[in-house]
């Protein structure tokens, strides 16, 4: 029997891609281990991420902020804002915003990069000149991804966080003191760990997906925009699939 | 390990009956050709004969189905990852696309190979080996020019650059002049002697232009089907009364 | 150079990120008193109504510590670890209490700790302070219900009661009868008169037990003179001398008694003839015929009490108690 294009081809795509995982896992503890080439990734997929995640983690709090207002006001617990607001950012809003900018600016800048390396040939130059490719293009970004982040998420948070405060200040008025204190009272390690956690992966997904697309692009300029755009797609997707695994995980492991 | 330096008399290529196709399109079917010591081989054919494939082949970027081939007297389907970056190291091969790092500059770029490979020289040494391969290609003053800012000829130039770095016994020319005007065309295709003359290299070119294949050929192979039609000297083979060799010299 | 300056960046910008976290780390554990010097204290309550590790602790409403643990000690007793600041160890007193509370109308719950009025010790390391049970929502909720019964009860019975009165002409009749709070007056003269001679009567029988004691009179005669006691002992025994007489009388009978039954069955003696005696029947039966007359008179009589307005609810309930019993 047959199947039809479409499941075959999402078959393969699914195949390919666990082997490109297992291919990266494998290349990752095998030395050379290309440090400069991780380090240097890191500042561009990590710092240079930063300004683009600081504002929109700014203005997502700010409006978060006001916009919940009125709904606690409703129900009397104005004073509630900050609890409110604190963990919505830090449980949820923090990490699945920050990564889906990230999404939107590594995954489809990888996925454009190495497909365009892949049809003029760079990769192939890269094996030729004794330098695995995999390595040193792929394993270093994804690693950069995985590890930067979650940094990027908590440096997001608090300055989410900080636009809350302002927020609560435009119609109210509270101490930074006291608003953070009130943030923290509410907090728990339940609330920050598995968040931080599932960081990681969604960064994992993000270098993975990029890479992916990218060192399999098809030949010609097409085959580039493609391999952008479906990095962009596939790895937003994949963010929202690990955070519905990460809340049922979290919600067995009774840390909810 | 036994040296890989080949003795003048045996071929520094050789292929044996090389097979390889994609899916159920045959791409070489047998292909046999020598590439003496010093000696400059063209491969001629038409755009999607295989080409491409056979010289990535050589290479060990595409694995052949079938056959065997030699460089400097090895199998290299034999090698393993280190053996093939040892040999890669004495290869050359100029991409047709040159496949300059756009995220480098001249410089980097022509260091990069050398990051593996002559590990033992020190910053000044590589430095000046950079240099030295600029000067070569006439372009020293690139140095630390970003690729996107280069013409396509520029480009070249340092694509070949790049490929002396690790000053290699044999250089695999990847449609060398495709894409150029016919000026710097000719220019690329003197540099490519003047390059065999100067390092004593050995030279597979491959090329559909014929201009550049009369100045540079020692002898010329048509790859036509998968298989090597024909072998022999630009005149030789021009004065063919095969109406299938005849046709790339009109 | 400029990859030492991007460097420098990358370490900046990495550390920030994880100062911040170690920060915001901190920051929860020393809410949740996982740093700094602490103390323990235990109390044991029967039921923590939802109480979690991890909850505040509070003495006299100030955040003082967490709770660490709660175990069960058996099937009616929980006991809760607490984790005190230590800053905190010289207010609480041994005999301060512990009770679990909220915090907030729908928030989590505390543990309170309350000061006792009177002083008391420094506490030490994990003592068990007193709990004191504060009546949850539940329990005051049921207790409201019950009284809320109570209260529907008596306000029906009250309504009943008002409605009764305010319907009885009877009791209108009498409140409004001048003559009958006249006779009452007369009434009350009469009782206050019978009283005087009541008082002069015990007045007098004072002075006759005062004679009797001192043996005057002729109580105090009998009871006081010997020969009158000599006299008694004669009368007992002679009592004792009759009643022998009268059981042998009886005896007597007894046999006559016999007699007269075989007599009866024979069909002949005095017994016989009375029996027969017609007229001696008429007679009874007539005299039976007025104890009747008089028994339903009387059940008469009872009826109209029974219907009597302000006793109608006696005899009501006593109806009511027999059904009951009879159902039972």
């Amino acid at each position: 029997m047959k199947l039809p294009d479409y499941i075959s081809g999402f078959f393969e795509d699914t195949g390919n891609m666990a082997r490109f995982v297992a291919r990266y896992f494998r290349e990752l503890f095998r030395p050379r281990y290309e440090v400069r080439q991780f380090v240097r990734q890191c500042y561009l997929i990590g710092v240079l991420s930063f300004p683009l995640i600081a504002v929109t983690g700014f203005i997502m709090g700010l409006v978060l902020t006001m916009q919940l207002r009125p709904s606690l006001i409703a129900y009397g617990v104005e004073s509630q804002l900050p609890v409110m607001v604190g963990l919505s950012i830090v449980r949820e809003i923090g990490p699945v915003i920050t990564a889906l900018i990230f999404a939107g600016k590594i995954s489809s800048g990888i996925g454009a990069e190495l497909g365009s390396m892949k049809v003029t040939e760079q990769i192939d130059a890269m094996e030729v000149s004794g330098t695995n490719p995999f390595k040193y293009l792929v394993v270093t970004r994804v690693l950069a991804t995985t590890l930067m982040l979650p940094v990027l998420t908590v440096l997001s948070d608090a300055v989410s966080l900080y636009g809350s405060y302002l927020g609560v200040n435009i119609k109210g008025h509270t101490s930074l003191t006291l608003y953070f204190f009130q943030v923290f009272q509410s907090l728990g390690f339940g609330d920050v760990l598995p968040a931080l956690i599932k960081t990681f992966f969604f960064g994992f997904a993000i270098g993975l997906i990029g890479c992916y697309m990218g060192y399999n692009s098809k030949k010609g300029t097409e085959g580039v925009g493609r391999s952008a755009n479906a990095a962009v797609v596939v790895s937003s997707l994949f963010i929202f699939i690990i955070d519905l695994l990460a809340v049922q995980i979290t919600d067995l492991l009774g840390l909810n | 390990m036994e040296s890989l330096d080949a003795r003048s008399d045996t071929p520094i290529i050789r292929l044996t009956e090389v097979k390889k196709s994609f899916d159920d399109h045959v791409v070489l079917d047998g292909f046999s050709l020598k590439v003496n010591k010093g000696e400059s081989v063209v491969i001629l054919g038409r755009s999607g004969s295989g080409k491409s494939v056979l010289i990535k082949c050589i290479i060990g970027l595409i694995k052949a189905d079938q056959g065997k081939i030699e460089v400097m007297g090895r199998d290299i389907s034999q090698l393993d990852t280190y053996g093939l970056d040892k040999m890669r190291a004495k290869v050359g091969f100029l991409f047709q696309s040159n496949a300059l790092y756009d995220s480098m500059t001249v410089r980097e770029n022509l260091l990069f190979p050398m990051r593996r490979h002559l590990t033992n020289l020190d910053r000044r040494e590589s430095e000046q080996r950079v240099i030295e391969k600029l000067t070569h290609v006439g372009l020293a003053d690139t140095i630390d020019m970003m690729p996107s800012a280069l013409s396509g000829g520029m480009k070249k130039r340092i694509a070949l650059a790049r490929t002396l770095i690790l000053n290699p016994e044999v250089i695999l020319y990847d449609e060398p002049t495709t894409g150029l005007d016919p000026v710097t065309g000719k220019e690329i295709s003197l540099l490519l002697r003047e390059t065999q003359r100067k390092y004593n290299t050995s030279s597979l070119i491959i090329s559909h232009d014929m201009k550049c294949v009369k100045r540079t050929a020692d002898r010329i192979a048509i790859l036509l089907s998968g298989k090597c039609y024909a072998v022999g000297t630009y005149d030789e083979l021009k004065q063919s009364s095969d109406k299938n060799i005849h046709a790339f010299f009109e | 150079m400029a990859a030492n300056k991007r460097n420098i960046t990358l370490g900046f910008f990495v550390s920030a990120g994880v100062l911040l976290l170690v920060v915001a780390l901190y920051l929860i554990g020393r809410n949740r008193n996982m740093f700094g010097s602490t103390f323990h204290l235990r109390a044991r309550f029967q039921n923590v109504s939802g109480l979690m590790s991890g909850n505040n602790i509070r003495y006299s409403g100030i955040q003082a510590g967490t709770v660490k643990e709660i175990r069960m000690i058996d099937d009616t007793t929980i006991e809760v670890d607490m984790l005190i600041d230590e800053s905190m160890r010289q207010f609480i007193k041994t005999n301060s209490m512990a009770s679990i509370g909220n915090e907030g109308l729908m928030g989590n719950k505390v543990v309170n700790i309350t000061p006792a009025s009177v002083p008391g010790e420094e506490i030490e390391e994990g003592a068990l302070l007193v709990s004191k049970i504060v009546p949850g929502t539940d329990e005051m909720m049921g207790t409201l219900s019950n009284t809320n019964e109570n209260v529907e009860e008596l306000s029906i019975r009250l309504v009943n009661t008002v409605n009764r009165i305010n319907n009885s002409k009877a009791l209108w009749r009498i409140l409004d009868d001048t003559t009958l709070s006249d006779g009452l007056r007369t009434s009350m003269l009469n009782l206050q008169a019978a009283t005087t001679n009541l008082n002069i009567m015990s007045a007098e029988f004072a002075a006759l037990v005062h004679d009797v004691r001192l043996g005057e009179g002729a109580l105090g005669a009998v009871i006081s003179n010997d020969t009158v006691a000599s006299d008694l002992k004669e009368a007992v025994a002679n009592i004792k001398l009759v009643s022998e007489e009268s059981i042998k009388v009886l005896l007597r009978v007894d046999s006559m008694v016999a007699e007269t039954k075989s007599d009866l069955q024979n069909g002949d003696g005095i017994a016989n003839k009375i029996l027969n005696d017609t007229a001696l029947v008429t007679k009874v039966n007539s005299s039976l015929e007025s104890i009747e007359r008089g028994t339903s008179s009387f059940e008469q009589s009872m009826e109209a009490l029974k219907h009597n307005v302000l006793l109608r609810g006696y005899f009501r309930r006593n109806a009511k108690k027999q059904n009951g019993k009879q159902k039972r």
